[in-house]
C-alpha cells in the first residue's frame, strides 16, 4: 500500500510535470507557429505542425541544456515537420488554390504591404523560405540556421544567395522596391 | 529594409488563442496517457484484426496528418501504390441531410478508383452517418457519354472525429475516360450497419425432409458446384427462365419468415450433409446477410463448403432465402454447434447525389 507522503509526491510530480509542458509550450508558441506558417501554405497546414511539434516534445521529450538549445531543438523539429508534410502525395498533389487570402493569413490581421510580402515570400521553394525566416527574423548565423536545417553551411550560403536574387526578382516583378 | 520590414510582418503572426489551449490540453492529455500506460502491466496483444489496425490508423496517427483526411491514410495502409497515385478532388453534394464528398480520385483507361466520404451535414439534425455504411450498389461514373458498367465498394472506415465514413468505389465503363469532365452519382446509402452475433440452434435439426426446386440467383463457396454431390447437384433451367435451380429444404411457410430479420427456417442432416437455411427477410431496401460458423468440441471452426441463394415471392414482399451447406467430414452432429455473424443494415436513404469534377492532369 502506498504511504500518504507517497501519494503526494507523485500528484505533486505530475502537476510539475504538466506546468512544465504548458511552460515550454507557451515559450516556444509564437516561433514554432512563426516558421511553421512561414514553411507551409496555409495557416490551417500551420496549425497541424504547430500541433504535431509540440505532441513530439511530449511524447518524447528531450532534456535541454540552456534556452538555446531548446528553441533550436524546436526549429529543427518544426522544419522536419515540414518536410514530412511536404513528402506526403497528398499535399503534392493538392492544388495551390488553398493559399490564404492576402490579408487574412495568419492569426493577426495583416495590412496589404504585409501580405503582399508574404504571399511573394511563399513563391519561393520551401527550402529558400526556410533559410529566409531562419536568417530574418530569428536573426541566426548561418551555421546555426545549417545545424537546424541539417544542410552544410555552404548550402545555406547559396540558398540564402539564391532566394535573395529570386526575391529581389519577384518584388520587381510587382513594382516593389524592398532592398533585399 | 527587407529584414525589418519581414520582422515586423511576421511579429503579429501568431497562433489563435485556441489553438494553443488545444495543444496544451492535448499535450496534457498525452502526458497522462503516457504516464498511465508505463504503470500499467503490459500487456502482448496481438494484433490480428485489419480492422483494428485500420482503426489506429484514422485515430493515432500524428496531427501532422490532420489535413491528409483519414481515408489517405487508410489507402497509404492497404495499397501504397494507388495512394501514390490518388488526385485530391474534395468536392461535396449535399442531399437528404447527408453530404456526400469526392475525396481523391486515380483514372486510367476505362478504370476509376474513387475515395468517397458520407457525412452528416452541418445543418442537419439527424444522425445518419455514425458507423459502418453501404451505397447499396447504386453509384456511378459517368463522363458525356460513357457510363461504368461494373463496379465495387470497399467500406474503409468511420472516423469518429471527423464524423465521417470513408469508401474506397472501383468502377469500370466500357470505355476510356475523359479527365476533363467527370460525374459520380450515389442514389442510396444504407445507413447504420451493424453485425449481431447469435446462436444457431441444431437441437432441431432433423435427418430427414421434403426438398423443393428454386431458381438460384446465386451460390459460392470453396467447394465449386462441380465439386458437389449427386443431392446438392445443379438442375438444369426451364425454356421459360434458363437460369440453373437446385433442391433446397422446403421445411417452413413463408408466412413464418420476418419481412425484415433473419428467420432459420430449417436445418437438417441427411446424407452425410448438413444444410441450414437462413430467410434474410426483404433485401431490396436492405443488406442482410449471414457468415455461419460450424463449430467442433475441439474448438476449430468451419464456413460451409457451399451456399446457394433464392427469392421467393408473396404478395408484395420478396423474400431472400440461402441455403449453407456443409458437404465433408461431418461424422456425427452431436459433436458441433453452430454461430453465425448476422450483418443486418439500418436506414436505407434514398437521395441524389453528384459531383462533377475534371481530373487534371499531372504536371
Amino acid at each position: 500500500m502506498k504511504s500518504m507522503h507517497r501519494e503526494k509526491t507523485e500528484e505533486k510530480n505530475k502537476e510539475n510535470a504538466e506546468i512544465s509542458y504548458e511552460e515550454v509550450i507557451r515559450r516556444n508558441s509564437d516561433t514554432v507557429y512563426r516558421l511553421a506558417y512561414s514553411l507551409v501554405r496555409t495557416r490551417a497546414d500551420a496549425d497541424d505542425i504547430y500541433q504535431e511539434v509540440f505532441l513530439r516534445y511530449v511524447r518524447r521529450p528531450p532534456a535541454f541544456d540552456n534556452a538555446e538549445h531548446e528553441k533550436a531543438w524546436f526549429m529543427r523539429v518544426t522544419v522536419n515537420c515540414c518536410k514530412n508534410f511536404w513528402k506526403s502525395p497528398w499535399i503534392k498533389r493538392r492544388s495551390a488554390y488553398e493559399d490564404d487570402t492576402p490579408g487574412q493569413s495568419a492569426a493577426g490581421k495583416t495590412g496589404e504591404e504585409d501580405a503582399l510580402l508574404i504571399e511573394t515570400v511563399k513563391r519561393l521553394p520551401e527550402k529558400y523560405r526556410a533559410v529566409i525566416h531562419l536568417f530574418y527574423y530569428e536573426q541566426l548565423p548561418v551555421e546555426e540556421i545549417a545545424r537546424i536545417t541539417q544542410s552544410k553551411a555552404a548550402t545555406v550560403r547559396t540558398r540564402l544567395t539564391r532566394a535573395r536574387r529570386r526575391l529581389k526578382e519577384l518584388f520587381e516583378e510587382k513594382g516593389e522596391g524592398f532592398h533585399v | 529594409m527587407f529584414e525589418s520590414k519581414y520582422k515586423k510582418t511576421y511579429d503579429i503572426i501568431t497562433p489563435a488563442p485556441a489553438l494553443l489551449a488545444d495543444t496544451i490540453a492535448r499535450a496534457n492529455a498525452e502526458a497522462a496517457d503516457a504516464r498511465g500506460r508505463s504503470g500499467r502491466r503490459r500487456l502482448a496483444v496481438k494484433a490480428s484484426i485489419a480492422a483494428a489496425a485500420l482503426l489506429c490508423l484514422v485515430t493515432a496517427v500524428p496531427v501532422c496528418a490532420a489535413r491528409i483526411p483519414a481515408c489517405y491514410r487508410i489507402v497509404e495502409y492497404l495499397s501504397p501504390a494507388l495512394a501514390d497515385r490518388l488526385v485530391p478532388i474534395e468536392k461535396s453534394s449535399t442531399s437528404q441531410g447527408i453530404t456526400m464528398q469526392v475525396e481523391a480520385v486515380y483514372l486510367e483507361g476505362n478504370k476509376a478508383e474513387i475515395i468517397v466520404s458520407l457525412q452528416d451535414a452541418p445543418d442537419s439534425t439527424q444522425d445518419l452517418v455514425h458507423g459502418e455504411m453501404d451505397l447499396f450498389d447504386s453509384y456511378g461514373l459517368s463522363d458525356y457519354t460513357n457510363d461504368s458498367i461494373i463496379g465495387g465498394c470497399y467500406f474503409l472506415t468511420y472516423d469518429a472525429e471527423a464524423d465521417k465514413a470513408y469508401f474506397k468505389v472501383s468502377v469500370q465503363a466500357g470505355q476510356a475516360y475523359r479527365a476533363d469532365k467527370l460525374q459520380f452519382r450515389v442514389r442510396s446509402v444504407l445507413c447504420g450497419k451493424y453485425e449481431d452475433t447469435r446462436d444457431v440452434d441444431l437441437s432441431g435439426i432433423v435427418c430427414s425432409a421434403d426438398t423443393k426446386r428454386v431458381t438460384l440467383s446465386g451460390s459460392g463457396g470453396a467447394m465449386s458446384a462441380e465439386e458437389l454431390p449427386a443431392s446438392l447437384k445443379r438442375l438444369p433451367g426451364t425454356a421459360e427462365d434458363p437460369r440453373p435451380g437446385a433442391n433446397v429444404l422446403d421445411i417452413r411457410e413463408l408466412e413464418e419468415c420476418a419481412a425484415d430479420d433473419f428467420t432459420v427456417t430449417g436445418a437438417a442432416y441427411m446424407d452425410g450433409v448438413l444444410r441450414v437455411q437462413i430467410c434474410m427477410g426483404d433485401n431490396r431496401r436492405a443488406d442482410r446477410h449471414v457468415e455461419l460458423f460450424l463449430k467442433a468440441s475441439d474448438g476449430s471452426e468451419r464456413y460451409p463448403d457451399h451456399s446457394v441463394s433464392w427469392d421467393e415471392e408473396e404478395g408484395d414482399t420478396r423474400y431472400t432465402f440461402y441455403e449453407f451447406w456443409y458437404v465433408e467430414d461431418i461424422a456425427d452432429m452431436g459433436a458441433y454447434s453452430m454461430y453465425g455473424i448476422f450483418h443486418d443494415s439500418g436506414a436505407l436513404v434514398e437521395g441524389d447525389w453528384r459531383v462533377t469534377f475534371r481530373v487534371e492532369p499531372e504536371e
